[in-house]
């Protein structure tokens, strides 16, 4: 016994050589993953998946990139009702709201509504748009009670998951069909959040295959700007979807799934007048419809070796008075992954999509061509390699991706994952990534009136055939260790180094046409510059029925232009210096939570941001607190009450990017939500 | 009617669609353990999220009895698993026997796992098992793995009978099966 309390002391101190030396290796290494093992939540372990392969499992801790992932409790827990706010949890994400249905997410950098460098997959599908390359998250939903988890991944998952992918992947995943069986609905209502309701049923269509429908629906108040006028930035959206999970025979199986969606969000922004020369503040109301339907098999070979082959179809359209606009993409996908010895695992895929859009013309916005298509292939290949038995592992691949506009892209990558002891793990990697140029720089004239300048002028944003990607070469390192039991830490740093970033030169001479200046642009490539900071995070399972988790991020940019460009396009300089989250988790009673989500953001050198960019002067340092309260008085029921931004009554989170668009401020807000389950 | 559905969906075979994309993403995501080592955190986690009656310890240093009925393998595991644990102050001590039981876990393969429960169980102990469909047999609670997960199926009725309650987060990951008595 007293042998037994000596080895628990010393691992709790960290001190495990010793303890090494009075047990077995292998009763050491099972005792250290059956720790861990009950540290997790119940969620957590019900999640883990079951190996059948007799060598040591792989989990979380031993993945060679800066993973977090945000689980289904998490969300519900921290009253998020988007997936943009339910993106706040995670280390070195900068989520900037910019007014009531507008954000801007980035990762490492760059943050701004058309962010570019970050790929973002609900279920396999990729929803950025092609026309900036960025995501339109207003139209980016589900129901959030079936989302199963959302793995951040900061830094380039460039080898797997393509161009695009530059700074992170976000994958959101929902629950298969077999895990959301019965009737789900909830209700609420609040300051912000007007009105919603979400309803879900999931039944067998027979003993192989589980489906669910759902519906919901909500209505988003306006919030108000700087000047404390009303901004037309209510909204409201329709969705619903449809999801089959089957199999046929022990060794296949496949899931159909779809959503619909139709809404409309409110937007002020400014409207050039070219009569007057003056800029209009103009509230107009973007009509949004989509929907996509996907498809996937999944082929097991034999014990180690799986296929899978996916294809998707999406179609989505905005229209309002300054773009209309629609695209559709089909995108086929097939992967293979074979275990080449037991030491040594390929994975390797071949993809093929195609992008049609149309875009119309408007006073702001002339595209050139109004319709295109677009086609791209890729391939890539990742070789895992375990150089050292559950110690030593390293991973390369490549993508390679041909496009219409810079054709062909490579995309390498080599990573390593030293596990020297199980408690820690120390990983790196270096990794190039591209961002192909999108549709809006190909091809677009984006006229704006300013009056701020000597002569009357317009700066009439126009075309460079732009064949050129961004390109990015990405250093990055990491360290998990879990220290004690119920306590895991993570850290990552990385450093990039940015090529041909798009920026904004004059042409050589401005065109006078009479009663104003026209003093064309035009987007190239003429930018680098570094990045890099730290992002680290901490999970502390303070007792059976609190939990606490923080993090902290840290990032500083350096961007250059290489020659004479008259805008840098600032909002790529803008991203939050120093990040910092606390979320506490309480089951004050078995039928009674607690959750408590403080968050502090600040800009450094922000005098230096406001010299270049006025409007910069209206950002607050980001300081925030949720609180959620819920109770199930019976098993089925729970009613949750969540207030949000409770410590500023207001604040500005982002300002107006280049296309001409007002933000308001994030106000302090409440909602009460009634859930159902059965 | 919902009991239907739930027993119809009990007795057969579940599909369950590997996620998405994540277990193709290079960083190997799906956290990952072997089913003896789930089956064994899962048993912790019943010590912890069942409440035994104050009368089911002789007195409050009184050891929880974790009897175990498997594999030398999985006793050792389980060992592991419980070493310098507790439940409510109460050291946790592994025991071989089926008698003055806390929780008794009887594995699939046991010599015993045909009469193990078919008599009526004794006061206070959780029955556990991982043999299929015992749940609807007089077991407690079942570990089934199904594919890639290991599923809890738990029978509320048992539990009641002997005194047990169950904390409500453990209940709503489990499938309830209301007891449904079978010919012996």
């Amino acid at each position: 016994m007293r042998t037994k309390y000596l080895l628990h002391l010393l691992s709790l101190i960290g001190i495990n050589w010793l303890s090494d030396a009075m047990a077995t290796d292998y009763d050491h290494d099972i005792y250290q993953e059956q720790k861990k093992l009950i540290a997790l939540s119940l969620d957590e372990l019900n999640a883990i998946e079951v190996t059948s392969v007799s060598k040591k499992p792989e989990n979380a801790a031993h993945a060679p990139a800066a993973v977090f992932v945000i689980t289904s409790n998490d969300i519900k827990r921290s009253g998020a009702t988007s997936i943009p706010e339910a993106l706040r949890m995670a280390p070195g994400i900068d989520v900037a709201r910019i007014d009531a249905n507008k954000w801007a997410i980035s990762t490492r950098g760059f943050t701004s509504r058309f962010a570019n460098k970050l790929l973002v997959l609900i279920d396999g599908r990729s929803v950025y748009t092609p026309f900036f390359s960025g995501v339109y998250w207003d139209v980016q939903d589900t129901l959030l009670e079936d989302v199963k988890r959302i793995e951040v991944i900061r830094g380039p998952g460039a080898a797997l998951w393509g161009a695009n992918a530059v700074n992170g992947v976000i994958n959101i995943i929902t629950q298969n069909a077999t895990d959301t069986q019965g009737t789900y609905m909830s209700a609420g209502g609040g300051t912000k959040e007007r009105v919603f309701g979400n309803f879900r049923h999931g039944g067998k269509l027979n003993a192989d295959t589980a489906y669910r429908i759902y519906a919901k629906y909500f209505e988003r108040s306006n919030n108000h700007d700087v000047q404390h006028r009303p901004v037309n930035d209510d909204w409201r959206m329709g969705r619903g979807g449809f999801r089959i999970d089957g199999n046929a025979g022990e060794a296949n199986q496949y899931t159909i799934q779809g959503d619909l969606y139709q809404g409309d969000t409110g937007g002020t922004g400014l409207q050039p007048d070219f009569n007057t020369l003056t800029n209009h503040r103009t509230n107009s109301d973007t009509q949004l419809a989509g929907g996509n339907v996907l498809m996937r098999w999944a082929k097991q070979l034999n014990a180690t070796d799986n296929t899978r082959l996916q294809l998707y179809y999406d179609y989505a359209e905005r229209d309002s008075i300054w773009i209309r606009h629609e695209h559709n993409t089909l995108d086929l996908d097939f992967q293979h992954r074979l275990n080449v010895t037991p030491h040594q695992e390929i994975l390797w895929g071949a993809g093929y999509r195609f992008i049609s859009d149309v875009i119309e013309n408007s006073p702001t916005l002339t595209p050139m061509p109004n319709q295109r298509a677009v086609h791209l292939f890729s391939l890539f290949i990742q070789d895992d390699i375990e150089i050292i038995e559950d110690t030593l592992k390293f991973v390369v691949g490549s993508k390679f991706e041909h496009n219409d506009f810079s054709g062909l892209e490579i995309q390498p990558s080599a990573r390593v994952v030293w596990t020297p002891h199980s408690q820690h793990t120390f990983w790196g990697g270096i990794s190039r990534a591209v961002r192909t140029p999108s549709r809006g720089e190909r091809g677009l004239q984006i006229n704006s009136a300013f009056t701020d300048t000597p002569s009357p002028q317009i700066n009439a944003i126009s075309v460079d055939i732009g064949r050129t990607s961004e390109a990015l070469i990405a250093y990055e390192l990491g360290y998990r260790v879990t220290p004690w039991r119920r306590v895991s830490i993570d850290l990552a740093l990385f450093y990039s180094d940015y090529d041909k970033l798009r920026s904004l030169q004059p042409e050589s001479r401005p065109i006078d046409s009479g009663t104003y200046t026209v003093v064309p642009l035009y987007f190239s490539n003429n930018m680098q510059g570094e990045s890099y900071g730290a992002e680290l995070d901490l999970t502390w399972q303070a007792t059976d029925i609190w939990r606490l988790t923080g993090n902290y991020s840290y990032q500083d940019q350096q961007l250059h232009i290489i020659d004479g460009s008259r805008y840098s396009e600032h909002e790529e300089q803008f991203a939050l210096s120093h990040k910092f989250s606390l979320r506490s988790s309480l089951d004050i009673l078995p039928n009674l939570d607690w959750d408590i989500w403080f968050k502090y953001a600040w800009i450094e050198d922000k005098d230096k941001l406001v010299g270049i960019i006025p409007a910069a002067a209206g950002i607050n340092d980001l300081l925030t607190l949720d609180m959620r309260l819920a109770w199930r008085p019976i098993r089925s029921v729970e009613l949750a009450v969540v207030g949000q931004n409770l410590i500023n009554d207001r604040q500005l989170e982002y300002f107006s990017d280049i296309i001409n668009n007002a933000s308001s401020q994030v106000e302090r807000s409440v909602y009460g939500q009634i859930a159902w389950r059965f | 009617m919902a009991f239907l559905r739930l027993l119809r969906g009990y007795l057969h075979k579940t599909g369950s669609i590997t996620t998405p994309v994540a277990w193709l993403c290079f960083c190997q995501l799906a956290m990952a353990a072997s089913p003896e080592q789930i089956k064994a955190a899962y048993i912790y986690n019943f010590t912890q999220y069942v409440s035994w009656p104050k009368e089911a310890f002789a007195n409050a240093t009184a050891p929880f009895n974790l009897c175990i009925d498997a594999a030398p393998d999985f006793i050792e595991i389980m060992r592991l698993t419980v070493q310098d644990e507790q439940v409510n102050h109460h050291d946790i001590k592994i025991h071989k026997q089926h008698d003055n039981c806390h929780l008794l876990y009887i594995a699939q393969g046991s010599a015993n796992q045909t009469t193990a429960y078919y008599h009526a169980p004794s006061e206070h102990t959780l029955i556990v098992s991982d043999i299929p469909e015992c749940a609807l047999r007089g077991a407690m609670i079942e570990l089934r793995q199904e594919k890639t997960r290991l599923r809890i199926y738990i029978n509320r009725k048992q539990t009641d009978k002997v005194g047990l309650s169950i904390r409500a987060n453990l209940l709503s990951l489990a499938v309830i099966v209301d007891n449904l008595e079978t010919e012996q």
